[in-house]
């Protein structure tokens, strides 16, 4: 055993207890390590499966087919909620009502008139609403309502029969369809026809009517057999005595149209809020009658909805809501036009804007056969188009997106098409026959184009990016365009960062390179403190204490701006003015002589500001913003400032200083102290006239800033985003931009202070360049948090989805659509999905930052081991 | 969790500085409800309750009293208050609201107790208290749970179980009853439990005669589906004079959540989009504690919400029609183009009897106790014949 010379014996072997620690750390890190990526990896993963079903297309299956249970072609066709049960109103005026369970597929359960005695010769759009109105041959109208009932049996009235089914199995019990729903559930399916009286509107057959409502007036529109269109108001009385009319009834005639049209029009439909009544002929002529006022309705316009000769339409039929009307063409192609108000062309008073007109917005592509019948589906923007050679697409209109594809199995003529109300299931009528298809396009809305590309929705007079996910109707259209979200997060953090950086920058500069090694130790730890706060009490304070007070001082917060580092400065030059040996002695307390400018600054700033208000601002900068008064002229001098300033600090150290350099040598400390005061006052007023004369030029060549980085006022706005958020993130750029500083080596500065640079020369050639790598590292953390930073954006932004890049306007980011959205999105729905799209796009947008900072940052660290 | 921390900390503690009325409850507090909120629902102390309410009460205040405690109550209010002018104007015109003496009289049974948790309608938060708070003096041992983040949070509440009544300030969507069936097998029941009258807001120093909902169609929407000519951005659109002509509109409203923002957006913007400068607010009190400090604001919120500081403007429902002033008479007659229901959806299947909880506390909102409450956060009750149809869907038995 070898001793050593301390006469102990040296433990040569590891104890067990070591080794067995070892084991155990090494175990416990290889895990902890591995059981991190595989945690991020799996929010990851988490994330694209929870979105890849948005992409995942739809299917279509044939189900069943069976023999139609009438011969002639359906006026229309519906299927209720449920998919046990349908209606056709068949041409000879009567109604079916037949059966969709498995096995009795299209069995008629029974079959009445809708009215005895009168002919049937016209019925209103189907829509999702279950009002309709009737036309019949002897020129009366009767409004009524056609709908399905399901209710569940009381326990007392289920019979043995019932009791004999199997879970989801249907019979028919007397006029109704029962199904079995659960084990002790049975829901009774019913048709209820409720006509109300007649009301003779036309001396001839009604041959086509439709229907719409106003809040408390019920529009009637209807073309009789003598080649007259009607309008007829119905307005609810409430206050009916027994006996009395619930309507008041007022019909008057239509004026012809202009344009020469040919036969009779073969379809006619009144929006669905009553201010619009459409006519369309065989041809493709449409009319459309404004009824905004409806004791003086008047032709709106006459269009061609087929502009190509020789074609005409086939099928016509209008989306849920009834605003998109679709017209299906001999040619095989599907359009989809709705009224649009144009851009006015002029904004001055007096200018008349552009009537609003129809548009063609949409265009579903087809096969090369005639469409011959159109189905909108009754909640979402799905539609089901059946085509002269047995074909059935399933497009969304939204996007112009064909969904799915598939062929009837007879391949004649599709001649009635029915989506079900909760788009499972399609019921195509064709040839005698009716085929059952399985359908499954769980989110039509969404593709990659509809995302992040203009699209042009209901109403709109141009495809453009909107965010409104959520409506209060089922005839909503959702607007998921991403781009405006995304454009919202980008310019939080651009603004946010514009305060910040050069905040941070400089402060970390200043305290490692200047400023006393006590004094900093206490400083750092103090910014450090900011970053503690809560972001949501940032935003608490953001939106309501600092917003309100921005609002207030706005010009003298940005004459402050630019007052406060003037203020600053001009005490630097006067403080040289001092006796040498007085700055000598008061040189300890410098800090605090400087700290004191601050409240100078801020006070001229405050007196100033109303002043350059008037100046610059016409005397209210808030109507100025808003573009009402003044020249852009003050906009551009406040904008092009900070500019100009660079423009003169770039000619002082370029041209004027080598100038004085050489001639400075024999002045005396005095004379140095004024020349410098006096350079410093030439350049801050050579900068204003800089900026002056410029900004007079932009005016006058007719740029106006209003409208681009500046613009009407908002009280939450970008400013006050970017003021909060700076405080947010200024703390980490601070700590880690000091590090970076503090760790450059120590010899690199004393060679260079040694060699006769001044500390700030030292500053900006030495330290900076060296420890770039860890500046630009700091900045990119201070980038990764202004992305992700959701509360104080939430707070203090406005949520409004806006595409301005206007400083005093809000905006809507990506994360503080998710905190807003999420607890009204039903899991796994659209909306639910496209939020974790947003997460996604959120994730891979800092990902792909933070990748290309961290191959920047290698690259200027590889430059600093150089040295 | 945003709009959880704007409702507890942004209105509780701002907006309802000197308006007690309005300050909703912390979500997540059915303790914290039992005391922000007033002592209402408790007979021995009517006229300390409203006098705390302060001026934010201008029906219930303004109206003829029901029973001798409220005029107290309603006596010192108006003596209290000298600014509350603008607001009794609304309810002077009218006859008053009474509860429908048909109304059965609520009285209490054994065997209730547990916890009501009620996610849904912001415009219903204030009702939903009322009421939980005046069931809370039958039987006091029932914990209440009030959240109230817009009628669109109430479905998945209810699908998800997390709550047991979704107030609703729009009917389901038929989607939103799909998702609910899908997970349940039927439908979930609606109970029209009162009667709102959206109202338009202005500052109260705007001297706006009325609005057609075209014009605030052009001044909401971007689309103008209602027709009208020319977007409205200015006063001076609308034919105000003087320094209001050059103010530019600033526009309030609701978050997407509200069912608020969906009514009047299918019945005042004709189914349009809003413009995007329409500001989200979270909180039906928060939009109208905003037009209170902003000369130039309009926005819309229940008439429940209504405050000295704002006014409601009269509505057209035709471009040629006359205004109609939204006053309770007007709602109930239907003249008010924006009048709708409150609805309370409940998760009943329907053949099976309700827990006595539920039960009691639907029969409470359908008694005259609970409609009374009804009055006094603003709103118009329902009549009997509502009320018993309501009270049978749900499997209870009328009287």
């Amino acid at each position: 055993m070898p001793t050593t010379f301390t006469g102990r014996t040296r433990q040569r072997r590891t104890k067990w207890t070591v080794r067995a620690a070892d084991v155990a750390a090494h175990g416990l890190i290889v895990a902890g390590g591995i059981g991190t990526i595989v945690a991020v990896s799996m929010v990851c993963v988490f994330l694209v499966w929870s979105v890849l079903p948005l992409f995942s297309g739809g299917s279509i299956d044939a189900v069943q087919q069976v023999a139609a249970p009438w011969t002639q072609a359906p006026l229309r066709l519906t299927v209720n909620e449920h998919g046990v049960a349908g209606w056709a109103l068949l041409p000879d005026g009567s109604l079916d009502y037949f059966r969709l369970d498995r096995g009795h597929e299209g069995e008629s359960v029974w079959r009445q008139e809708i009215a005895s005695g009168a002919k049937l010769t016209s019925v209103s759009a189907p829509i999702a609403e279950e009002r309709i109105a009737f036309g019949f041959a002897d020129g009366t109208i009767r409004l009524g309502e056609l709908a399905f009932r399901a209710q569940f049996l009381p326990q007392q009235a289920i019979t043995d029969e019932l009791r004999r089914l199997e879970i989801g199995a249907a019979t028919q019990v007397d006029h109704a369809v029962v199904e079995r729903a659960a084990e002790s559930q049975f829901r009774r399916h019913e048709l209820a026809l409720k006509s109300e009286a007649p009301l003779p509107i036309a001396q001839a057959a009604i041959e086509l009517v439709d229907v719409g409502w106003r809040s408390s007036t019920t529009v009637v529109g209807s073309y009789a057999a003598d080649g007259q269109l009607r309008l007829s108001t119905l307005k609810a009385v409430r206050s009916t005595k027994p006996g009395e009319a619930p309507f008041k009834v007022r019909t008057i005639e239509l004026p012809k149209p202009a344009r020469a049209v040919v036969g009779k029009p073969i379809a006619l439909f009144v929006s669905g809020v009553g201010d619009n009544m459409f006519v369309v002929w065989k041809d493709g002529t449409l009319v459309r009658y404004d009824l905004q006022s409806i004791s003086k309705p008047h032709i709106a316009e006459e269009i061609d909805l087929v502009p190509a000769a020789g074609d005409s339409v086939t099928a016509i039929n209008m989306l849920v809501g009834k605003a998109t009307l679709i017209v299906g063409d001999s040619g095989g192609q599907v359009h989809g036009w709705f009224r649009a108000n144009r851009p006015t062309t002029g904004a001055e008073e007096g200018v008349e804007p552009e009537m609003p007109r129809l548009v063609d917005a949409h265009l579903l592509a087809g096969p090369q056969a005639a469409v011959t019948s159109l189905a909108p589906s009754t909640r979402t923007r799905t539609l089901a188009a059946g085509y002269a050679d047995g074909k059935v697409r399933v497009f969304c209109v939204t996007n112009d997106a064909l969904l799915v594809e598939t062929t009837a199995a007879k391949q004649s003529e599709i001649n009635a098409l029915a989506i079900y109300p909760r788009d499972d299931a399609l019921l195509a009528c064709g040839g005698g026959r009716l085929d059952l298809f399985h359908l499954d396009v769980p989110h039509p809305e969404v593709s990659l184009t509809s995302l992040f590309l203009p699209v042009w929705y209901e109403g709109y007079d141009a495809p453009s990016h909107e965010w409104q996910s959520s409506g209060g109707t089922d005839n909503f259209e959702p607007k998921l365009g991403m781009t405006k979200l995304v454009f919202g997060t980008f310019k939080a953090t651009v603004y946010s960062l514009l305060m910040a950086v050069p905040l941070a920058l400089l402060a970390a500069i200043y305290t490692s390179e200047f400023l006393h090694k006590p004094t900093r130790s206490r400083i750092k730890p103090t910014i450090e403190l900011m970053a503690s706060l809560p972001s949501v009490v940032l935003g608490f304070i953001g939106a309501l204490v600092l917003a309100p007070v921005i609002e207030r001082s706005l010009p003298a917060i940005l004459v402050g701006i630019v007052c406060v580092p003037l203020t600053l400065l001009a005490a630097a030059f006067i403080w040289q003015l001092l006796p040498k040996n007085w700055r000598v002695r008061l040189n300890p307390w410098r800090f605090i002589f400087m700290c004191l400018t601050l409240p100078v600054g801020v006070w001229l700033a405050s007196v100033l500001g109303r002043p350059v208000e008037k100046l610059l601002f016409s005397g209210d900068i808030m109507l100025w913003l808003s573009g009402r008064i003044g020249t852009g002229a003050g906009g551009w001098m406040l904008l092009l400032l900070p500019m100009s300033m660079l423009v003169s600090a770039w000619i002082l150290g370029n041209y004027i200083n080598p100038l004085l350099r050489s001639r400075s040598a024999e002045w005396g400390d005095t004379r140095t102290a004024v020349v410098e005061l006096a350079k410093f006052v030439v350049a801050a007023v050579f900068s204003f006239g800089f900026a002056l004369g410029l900004s007079w030029t932009l005016t006058a060549a007719g740029f106006d800033p209003r409208g681009t980085f500046v613009g009407t006022y908002e009280q939450l706005n970008a400013l006050v985003v970017g003021f909060v958020m700076g405080f947010a993130i200024i703390p980490i750029i601070y700590t880690i931009a000091e590090d970076a500083l503090s760790t450059v080596p120590e010899h690199l500065r004393s060679a260079s202070l040694g060699a006769g640079a001044t500390p700030w020369q030292t500053a900006v050639r030495i330290i900076i360049p060296t420890a770039m790598s860890g500046l630009f590292s700091a900045v990119m953390i201070g980038l990764g948090r202004a992305v992700g930073e959701t509360m104080i954006v939430l707070m203090a932004a406005g949520n409004t989805p806006v595409l301005d890049l206007n400083i005093f306007n809000g905006f809507r980011t990506l994360s503080g659509n998710i905190a807003e959205e999420l607890p009204e999105a039903v899991k796994d729905s659209t909306h639910y999905r496209t939020l974790f799209l947003a997460a996604l796009v959120l994730f891979a947008l800092t990902f792909i930052l933070n990748t290309i900072a961290e191959q920047v940052r290698q690259r200027f660290r590889k430059r600093a081991f150089q040295l | 969790m945003a709009r959880l921390f704007w409702s507890s900390c942004l209105l509780a503690s701002i907006f309802a500085v000197g308006c007690n009325q309005n300050s909703p409850i912390a979500p997540a507090g059915g303790p914290s409800a039992a005391t922000t909120g007033q002592s209402a629902g408790s007979p021995s102390q009517p006229a300390a309750a409203t006098t705390a309410s302060e001026d934010n009460q201008p029906p219930a205040g303004a109206q003829p009293p029901v029973d001798g405690e409220q005029a107290a109550g309603g006596d010192q209010l108006a003596a209290n208050t000298a600014d509350s002018a603008v607001a009794d104007d609304a309810a002077d015109g009218g006859m008053g609201v009474k509860v429908d003496v048909d109304l059965p009289e609520y009285k209490a049974t054994e065997g209730v107790s547990g916890t009501i948790k009620s996610i849904g309608s912001d415009s219903m938060n204030n009702l939903m208290t009322f009421w939980t708070q005046g069931f809370q003096t039958f039987y006091p041992n029932v914990q209440l749970e009030v959240e109230g983040k817009g009628s669109a949070t109430a479905p998945p509440a209810l699908i998800a179980g997390t709550a047991n009544f979704g107030p609703m300030s729009r009917e389901m969507k038929k989607k939103e009853a799909d998702e609910f069936e899908s997970k349940y097998g039927y439908q979930p029941t609606a109970l029209r439990t009162s009667i709102d009258m959206l109202a338009v807001y202005v500052h109260k120093d705007n001297p706006i005669e009325g609005l057609t909902l075209q014009q605030i169609d052009a001044i909401f929407s971007k689309n103008r589906k209602g027709g009208y000519s020319k977007d409205i951005a200015t006063w001076g659109q609308l034919n105000l004079s003087g320094t209001w002509a050059d103010q530019a509109i600033s526009l309030y409203g609701r978050n997407s959540a509200s069912g608020t923002n969906g009514y009047f957006k299918e019945h005042a913007l004709f189914g349009g989009d809003y413009k995007d400068s329409v500001k989200q607010l979270p909180g039906s009190a928060s939009v109208v504690q905003q037009i209170a400090t902003n000369r130039n604001a309009i926005g819309y919120s229940g008439i429940g919400y209504m405050t000295a500081d704002v006014r409601a403007v009269p509505l057209s429902a035709e471009d040629d029609g006359d205004f109609v002033p939204a006053v309770p008479e007007k709602g109930f007659s239907g003249e008010y183009p924006l009048s709708r229901y409150l609805y309370l959806y409940v998760n009943y299947e329907p053949g099976s009897d309700l827990d006595p909880l539920r039960r009691e506390f639907i029969r409470y909102i359908f008694s005259s106790q609970g409609q009374q409450q009804v009055i006094k956060d603003g709103y118009l009750p329902v009549d009997a014949q509502t009320a018993r149809a309501a009270l049978e869907s749900v499997g209870i038995a009328g009287k």
